[in-house]
């Protein structure tokens, strides 16, 4: 059965993941969000890792997900009881994996190894039973359309007639320890071989047919004109343990691709489920720290509002257990933010929040803000500065093209950019100018860009162009020189203050 | 035309097995490799002799026709299809020895003989569908008609047919119980499998039949000759039958068709290769075989192109011509240029054209030379230098005996362990030598001096990019050989370019 719960339709989710997952990964902050979520559940760490880098593209997809997270963080102990059937059923399959390795897998008529797929089919279908069982008692809470969705599917596929079925065929194969008869039809092939050959019955035996041996059987057979063989001849009954065994082997093959369907409904609900339990970990614990989150408002395709109350950026405030300077922004059709202002003024940190409420709002999750409306875009894409690389190097100018061109490779009309002080390992007014072709490219094709920038050059000469489509922000500085870590619309400066900063820091030192 | 083989006019003549060996320019031409990656397209086929051995001069063409016909999928499909079950039947007849009981030798010989007759009328039927324009297979189609009207033929496939529709209504069923089996004629329906499917409801498309009989040996089991027992009785007519037919039907296959068989494997094997190549867009032509002209478009060397595909390098195609008057193509230019390449990809398409096979050029013509001679340099061993020069000149010598006048000669980097002057001097005189005896060939060398003074010498060049570049075209070009030196080859000669220097310290 498939679980669906990630996505209507959908077992696998999205696969396309983000070229520069890594460095989304690590430009974003995002291993302090997964690690706040995981709550040392590896699990879901590596599960919600997965599917926040792979985005959703439509709207109902996303509304499909944050259906369910309401329900999740609404009933967290029911919800979380699910992923637990489910984490113990995998540990049991992995366990039985493992076992099976050791023991001689290559042999399926391995009398052992029958029993011990029986054993495992067996303790899957208990499971199943349990899942079952608590589904029907916390149903009623649920009301988001993937649970119910989810619900009914089981109801309809795994019935309990279903599994007190597979309960009754396990018992009849365990005649294989207790003793019973099989049944085989074949026709005579090529060279006078067996050929065609078929399982027609298998049946336990039972204690009555026991009693039925010696001559009278024989004789009684031979009345009804059967051919009865005693099983004396040493190589004879060898052969009839050999087909006895391929019979049971062939059977068993069906079962197996059952505990296969079964297993991977149970691996599939464990690594769903275990998304949803993250992202409810995320919301309880920011609650309780009294840190506002909401269900961000998807913007309609080709609509182009962007806007944002109270917007903050979340892993500084998991960093900081508190709610950070939070910014407002209520823009129309804009397709080029630039980010200019004083050092340490909290541009990166503004980009950031940006990036990270974007990236949970398209994995259908909350977002750190009072309200979020934005579109969705195919893709998100990072290029961040790396600290190491700053000194003036053509290699690392180099390394920093290369990671460009990496991108541009896969960018799309619809996608966002975020850029933080790309292309400042050159000199100015060549970064400038390679700012310039880029970011002109870009624009004109359509892609969003919301752009952290020292290119003093560069934003004097896009602020003097008045695009339509483009914005200019800056960090607020006080006169004094206090930041107020506020970003605001404005136009470009050519300082960013950092004699500011130098002052700072060499009067601490003196 | 009486049909007598289909690699040529006449019976493929009968060669002892000691006297099937590798011809000496194999190795040389690489024609080695490229012949085993051919033959491993059917690999069950011993099919060496038919590569190893020249065609005649007149089956060039009657061969190229029959490859013509054998690129029609068609044709091709069901002579695979063919072979299969000939095979099939073959193997049938090699289980006759080994089995015990009379009954099942008889049942073998039986079936054997229904997979031979099942082969003959399908391939009939498929070929009369085909259009084929050959002689060979035209005449062989025309013969396979007539031998299916034959009385034997028909006699036998009544006999057969009949027989075993007898045998593929036996059926039985059994039921294994602890201590005895007890055996039924009929084949009961129920199938388990399929009503455990129902209950997981898995929708399955295959028979739950077994994939692998427990039983899978030639001999009967215990079980199995069990069941023959009791099937016995009831079908006592039907093994009186099968006694009848054994001793009647001592061997039922034709020669001719076992000789089809295995000789048409020669352009099976060649077309799957071939298919190969051109997948990786690599391209083939039927070359004109015998004209006075020589003149080869885009000519490469198979199995150096088969390499460069799998790791993704380009493939240099070249040209190649003799004007009349011109015996030899003196090759000079860098190291690492394609010299050698080029050289063995003449030799490969001269061997291939006169196989009556296609071969890797665009377009082709060429006469038809009695043999082709070759003289590489052996691997740069131990060897001290005079015994290397020594080596050669033994070589050189046994070579110049044999070619006759209408020879092709390929000799590639010769005398590189004696002096510049030594080896021009020597050098002129072998070229002289081959000359003299009307041999056309082709001479790869350093010493540019050998390209002077004759107009029966061709200088050609292996290209550089630009003057002053050390970037190989891999492009070998009819030019006046300029002597220059090239410097950056010495370096790379002894591999201490900056890329192999790097190379070499990781290993």
């Amino acid at each position: 059965m498939n679980v669906w719960l990630l996505q209507e339709n959908n077992e696998s989710g999205p696969k396309d993941t983000y070229v520069n997952r890594n460095e989304i990964m690590q430009d974003l902050n995002l291993d302090i969000i997964l690690k706040f979520m995981a709550r040392n559940d590896k699990f879901i760490y590596k599960t919600a890792h997965a599917v926040m880098t792979n985005p959703l593209k439509d709207k109902a997809s996303i509304i499909y997900r944050q259906g369910i997270v309401t329900d999740c963080v609404k009933y967290y102990d029911n919800t979380y009881k699910i992923y637990e059937i489910a984490a113990q059923t995998v540990e049991v399959i992995e366990h039985f994996t493992e076992g099976n390795k050791k023991a001689n897998s290559s042999n399926l008529s391995d009398a052992a190894n029958v029993l011990y797929s029986l054993e495992l089919l067996g303790i899957l279908v208990n499971c199943l039973e349990k899942l079952k069982l608590h589904l029907d008692a916390v149903e009623k809470d649920f009301h988001s359309n993937g649970f119910r969705a989810f619900y009914n599917r089981m109801l309809e596929d795994y019935s309990y007639h279903f599994v007190e079925e597979i309960q009754n065929s396990i018992k009849n194969m365990n005649f294989l320890t207790e003793g019973g008869e099989i049944v085989f039809s074949g026709t005579v092939g090529q060279g006078l071989k067996t050929k065609d050959i078929i399982v027609n019955q298998l049946v336990k035996e039972t204690f009555t047919r026991r009693k039925r041996e010696g001559i009278m059987s024989i004789l009684i057979h031979k009345l009804f004109k059967r051919n009865v063989i005693m099983l004396d001849d040493s190589k004879l009954s060898q052969d009839a343990k050999d087909m006895e065994a391929a019979g049971l082997t062939h059977v068993m093959k069906l079962y197996q691709g059952f505990i296969r369907e079964l297993s991977s409904f149970f691996e599939n609900l464990h690594y769903q489920m275990a998304f949803y339990i993250g992202a409810a970990n995320l919301r309880i614990r920011l609650n309780q720290m009294n840190i506002p989150t909401t269900m961000p408002e998807v913007q309609m395709k080709d609509y182009d509002d962007f806007k944002f109350k109270d917007l903050y950026d979340l892993s500084l405030a998991i960093y900081s257990r508190s709610l950070p300077v939070s910014n407002d922004l209520d823009t129309l059709d804009k397709k080029l933010f630039i980010i200019t202002g004083a050092n340490q003024g909290g541009k990166s940190t503004y980009l950031r929040s940006i990036g990270i409420a974007q990236l949970l709002m398209q994995c259908g999750m909350f977002v750190p803000a009072r309200y979020y409306c934005s579109k969705l875009y195919d893709g998100i894409f990072s290029h961040f500065t790396r600290r190491e690389d700053v000194a003036m190097n053509s290699g690392k100018l180099d390394e920093e093209l290369s990671r460009m061109n990496r991108i541009l490779m896969s960018v799309t009309p619809n996608s966002l950019l975020l850029m933080n002080e790309s292309f400042a390992t050159t000199t100015e007014r060549e970064g400038a100018k390679i700012a310039q072709d880029v970011v002109d490219a870009l624009y004109e094709n359509g892609t969003t860009i919301i752009m952290v920038t020292h290119l003093f050059e560069f934003t004097k000469t896009m602020f003097a162009r008045k695009l339509e489509k483009a914005m200019f922000l800056s960090a607020e500085r006080l006169a004094d020189g206090t930041r107020t870590f506020l970003i605001f619309e404005r136009e470009p400066e050519r300082t960013s203050y950092g004699l500011d900063l130098y002052d700072d820091i060499i009067q601490l030192k003196a | 035309m009486e049909f007598q083989s289909i690699l040529g006019v006449n019976k493929f003549k009968f060669v002892k097995p000691e006297d099937i060996v590798m011809p000496r320019y194999f190795y040389d031409l690489n024609l080695d490799q490229i012949v085993r990656d051919i033959m491993d397209h059917q690999k069950v086929y011993d099919l060496e002799k038919y590569y190893y051995i020249r065609s005649e001069p007149e089956d060039i063409r009657y061969r190229m026709e029959v490859m013509k016909d054998m690129d029609l999928d068609g044709v091709l499909h069901c002579i695979i299809d063919y072979s299969i079950r000939m095979r099939k039947s073959k193997e049938f007849l090699n289980n006759i020895s080994e089995s015990v009981m009379e009954e099942q030798k008889q049942k073998w010989k039986l079936d054997a003989a229904h997979q031979y007759i099942t082969a003959v009328k399908i391939l009939h039927s498929e070929l009369e569908k085909e259009a084929l324009q050959s002689r060979g297979m035209k005449a062989f189609f025309e013969w396979l008609k007539e031998y299916m009207l034959t009385d034997g033929f028909i006699q036998l496939e009544k006999d057969t047919e009949q027989l075993i529709s007898h045998f593929n209504a036996m059926s039985f069923n059994f039921q294994i119980k602890r201590d005895r089996i007890i055996i039924n004629q009929g084949y009961l329906e129920d199938d388990y499998c399929k009503q455990l499917l129902d209950i997981f409801k898995q929708q399955t498309d295959t028979e739950h039949f077994y994939q692998n009989n427990p039983f899978g040996t030639i001999v009967l089991s215990a079980l199995e000759g069990a069941l023959l027992e009791v099937l016995k009785k009831p079908y006592a007519q039907t093994f009186q039958e099968l006694k009848v037919y054994d001793g009647k039907y001592k061997d039922f296959r034709n020669e001719i068709l076992l000789e089809f068989e295995s000789e048409v494997q020669f352009y099976v094997a060649f077309r799957g290769y071939r298919d190969e190549m051109k997948e990786m867009n690599f391209h083939f032509c039927y070359p004109k075989v015998g004209e006075k002209e020589f003149r080869i478009i885009d000519g490469y060397d198979l199995a150096l192109a088969r390499k460069n595909a799998v790791k993704k390098k380009e493939v240099i195609f070249n040209d190649c011509k003799f004007e009349p008057g011109e015996q030899f193509l003196i090759i000079t230019g860098p190291n690492q240029g394609g010299k050698t390449t080029y050289a063995r990809a003449l030799g490969q398409i001269l061997y291939f054209g006169t196989l009556g096979l296609m071969v890797p050029a665009q377009t082709a013509c060429f006469p038809i030379f009695d043999n082709i001679y070759t003289h590489f340099a052996t691997d740069e061993s131990m060897e001290t230098g005079a015994g290397k020069l020594k080596e050669e000149l033994i070589r050189l010598k046994d070579m110049m005996g044999r070619a006759t006048k209408n020879s092709f000669v390929i000799i590639n980097e010769i005398f590189t362990s004696a002096t510049s002057y030594d080896a021009y001097i020597m050098g002129k005189r072998v070229i002289d030598y081959f000359m003299e005896a009307d041999c056309l060939g082709v001479y790869v060398t350093h010493i540019y001096e050998l390209t002077k003074e004759d107009n029966r010498i061709v200088s050609m060049v292996a290209s550089l990019l630009s003057e002053d570049s050390n970037i190989r075209t891999f492009k070998i070009e009819r030019k006046k050989a300029d002597g220059r030196s090239y410097a950056n080859t010495i370096v790379e000669k002894y591999h201490m370019t900056y890329e192999e220097i790097k190379e070499r310290i990781r290993q």
